[in-house]
């Protein structure tokens, strides 16, 4: 049997808890705004430097090509210049929205899971099926080149698994958040 | 200094204890814990230039403190335990602590285990609020915040007060 009475009211426990107190100040907070940004603008510049590898890659190769077999370098770059503009589009993902401070928790939650399922939705819309018309082409162009052979069917079986898998996948992560959304859902009214 | 740094300022002056507390709730790991603690304080500094006194400071510290501190459980979660309601865990087997200290570390590690909203309302309620106030932090309905308050408290009784437990 315990003699000390705050064992028996966890209210007092908690609230009279000895933990060492971490000191944040407001030059720390500044420092770790500015370290946000940073890594912000660098993810944002990974992304500018991949999207322009990609269209380097093809724009390097167009010398090789003339009349329709252009299609599939082009079209590849299109589809690169598309993806880099949605990202700039989209701007810096995971900083906190403006009216954390106004949103009960549960309609925050329910927002955030909204903002994560639907992004998870489309997703693949603009990022893997711009790359779709240029793939097309391409396969076209080599199979009118040097025929159907079991090279080519690779190449465009593993491109379609890999498109299809990530498109399945994101589908099954969406509709998890989209279970976690309804039980949220439930708890906004008197349900129980 | 500008508005926005002396609401901070006040902030912390009024609640950085209450921070630590929660961060605690929300995260074991005490490297990790820094580290939400520091999202949290980044999160009410720029908050701040947004509030209008609409709501009261307290108000407004816990909500933005909450959300934060849910949205890091939810992108953490895969590495961490198995989360459950409080429906679940108490039904789990109660263990028997003697000293201050090891009852501080149950309590902690029983909240670690909640769903983030039951989470919520187990640490406003520690913090002594009531339903109403519960109500309005989280937007839970009214009959929904009762229910969950009355399980906190059948389950800490059960957990912490012995004389409750025997008569079980």
């Amino acid at each position: 049997m315990p003699n000390d009475p705050d064992l028996n009211d966890p209210r007092n426990l908690w609230q009279n808890q000895e933990e060492g107190r971490m000191i944040i100040t407001l030059d720390d907070v500044r420092s770790r705004a500015a370290r946000f940004e940073r890594r912000i603008r660098r993810r944002n510049l990974r992304e500018y430097v991949a999207g322009a590898i990609v269209i380097a890659f093809f724009g390097a190769s167009l010398w090789r090509f003339r009349g329709w077999q252009l299609a599939p370098p082009l079209l590849y770059i299109a589809g690169a210049i598309y993806v880099v503009f949605q990202l700039h589009r989209r701007g810096a993902a995971g900083s906190l929205p403006v009216d954390a401070g106004l949103r009960a928790s549960l309609d925050f939650h329910i927002r955030e899971l909204e903002r994560q399922r639907n992004a998870l939705q489309t997703v693949w819309m603009w990022y893997l099926v711009p790359f779709l018309p240029g793939f097309v082409a391409q396969v076209l162009t080599l199979a009118i080149a040097r025929g159907i052979n079991a090279g080519l069917i690779e190449f465009a079986g593993i491109f379609l698994v890999v498109f299809v898998g990530v498109w399945r996948l994101n589908e099954s992560a969406a509709r998890k958040l989209d279970r976690q959304i309804q039980e949220l859902r439930a708890m906004e009214t008197d349900r129980e | 200094m500008s508005e926005q740094d002396d609401l901070y300022e006040r902030a912390v002056a009024e609640y950085g204890t209450a921070l630590g507390r929660l961060a605690r709730g929300y995260e074991a790991d005490g490297e990790k814990r820094r580290d939400l603690l520091q999202e949290v304080h980044l999160a009410l500094w720029r908050s701040f230039e947004g509030f209008d006194g609409r709501c009261s400071l307290r108000t407004w510290v816990y909500r933005v403190a909450h959300n934060v501190a849910g949205s890091w459980v939810i992108r953490e979660k895969r590495a961490g335990p198995h989360m459950v309601s409080l429906e679940e865990i108490d039904a789990m087997p109660v263990p028997h602590d003697a000293d201050r200290h090891m009852a501080l570390e149950r309590l902690t590690q029983l909240i670690q285990r909640l769903r983030p909203m039951d989470r919520q309302v187990i640490l406003l309620w520690l913090e002594g609020m009531d339903a109403v106030a519960i109500g309005e932090l989280t937007g839970l309905s009214g009959r929904n915040v009762a229910t969950k308050v009355h399980r906190i408290k059948t389950l800490l009784a059960r957990n912490f007060n012995e004389g409750e437990r025997h008569a079980e």
